[in-house]
């Protein structure tokens, strides 16, 4: 069966309310426009390999199930990006995770090597580990910012704060990355 | 961190995003100032973080989540055990408390257990435990109205969230 795609142009909001209304398509079209986004963020955010596309799923099936509760003051994205970071928490929890922990600390830790040119890729390496020495309110906040674009008005939303303290957040997170990469 | 730092930080997620492009003063400041140098380095790496995430195509995702999303919610069993151990525990405890009583008073220790009194007392230790599970608040809430929804307010609803999220 073909079934006649979405049109780009309608908002998140429009698709939600289809959503609501059990609209398997306007599901479909949400996934497909925010999963990577939400995925690289969750993988960002220190998750393991196997747990990302998990994590991507319920996060989704969450939102879908409580999506008459979605205010509209903020995005549909701040909104899923909120749930995404509680359930990506509670996983980390539940993970036995020292051992990659203390490897990621470990790359820090031999920052020295001031000789050797580093790549883009080592850099993302790098600063992958310097994030876990972030508190997790820092990291989320300078995730949703540089890696995800998101002005700090969603990023308060997301993250349950004010915009001024997101702003300070993301400072402070900037701050410390430097200290500890530079 | 000067004024123009502080300037340049702010619409460097701008610039990388390809949002906006610098002026030829920031362009300026930037090629001469070490911290932006370095804040803009952070900002390049962390845009490529998770781009090797490998996710199955959306199509095959989407089928997954709509296939989750319209399933009955159904109790996982590891989660919804736990509300009835304590129940069960509850009860336990009750009947070793009636049978402690009852063997101190000749006349009550040959009745039956009296049924109906448990059960006025389990209800608040099963709602209870009940309550403690998240997954099964969420679900319990998600069965709400919109009116009911509809009054709540910004922080309570974010209260919400919150316990639905766990």
């Amino acid at each position: 069966m073909t079934v006649a795609p979405i049109s780009n142009s309608l908002e998140d909001g429009e698709l939600v309310t289809q959503l609501v209304a059990g609209s398997e398509r306007a599901a479909r079209e949400l996934v497909g426009r925010h999963a990577g986004p939400l995925a690289r963020l969750i993988a960002a955010g220190g998750a393991l390999d196997h747990e990302i596309e998990d994590l991507v799923q319920e996060t989704f099936v969450k939102a879908f199930r409580a999506a008459r509760t979605w205010r509209r003051e903020a995005p549909f994205r701040a909104w899923l990006f909120a749930i995404a970071r509680n359930l990506a928490r509670d996983a980390a929890r539940r993970r036995i995770a020292h051992v990659s922990l203390d490897a990621a600390a470990e790359v820090v830790s031999a920052g020295g090597r001031a000789d050797e040119v580093l790549e883009a890729r080592d850099m993302a390496a790098r600063l992958t580990a310097a994030l876990r020495r972030l508190s997790p309110m820092q990291r989320d906040v300078f995730l949703l910012r540089a890696q995800q674009g998101m002005p700090y008005s969603e990023i308060a939303v997301s993250v349950g704060t004010s915009q001024g303290a997101a702003r300070v957040h993301y400072s402070t997170a900037v701050r410390r990355l430097k200290e500890q990469m530079l | 961190m000067n004024s123009q730092c502080e300037r340049l930080s702010e619409r460097m997620v701008e610039v990388v995003h390809r949002r906006a492009s610098w002026a030829a003063g920031e362009a300026s400041h930037l090629a001469s100032c070490v911290a932006c140098q370095a804040e803009l380095r952070l900002v390049t790496a962390a845009l490529t973080l998770g781009g090797e995430t490998a996710l199955p195509d959306p199509r095959t995702l989407g089928d997954r989540i709509v296939a989750e999303w319209q399933a009955p919610i159904v109790r996982q069993s590891g989660r919804g055990t736990t509300p009835w151990l304590l129940a069960a525990a509850a009860l336990v405890v009750l009947a070793a408390g009636w049978f402690a009583v009852s063997g101190r008073d000749g006349a009550e220790a040959a009745g039956p257990l009296p049924i109906a009194d448990v059960e006025l007392i389990a209800p608040a230790a099963v709602t209870g435990a009940v309550y403690d599970d998240a997954e099964t608040l969420s679900e319990m809430t998600l069965q709400l109205g919109d009116g009911d929804l509809g009054n709540l307010d910004a922080d309570e609803l974010a209260r919400l969230l919150r316990a639905l999220e766990g």
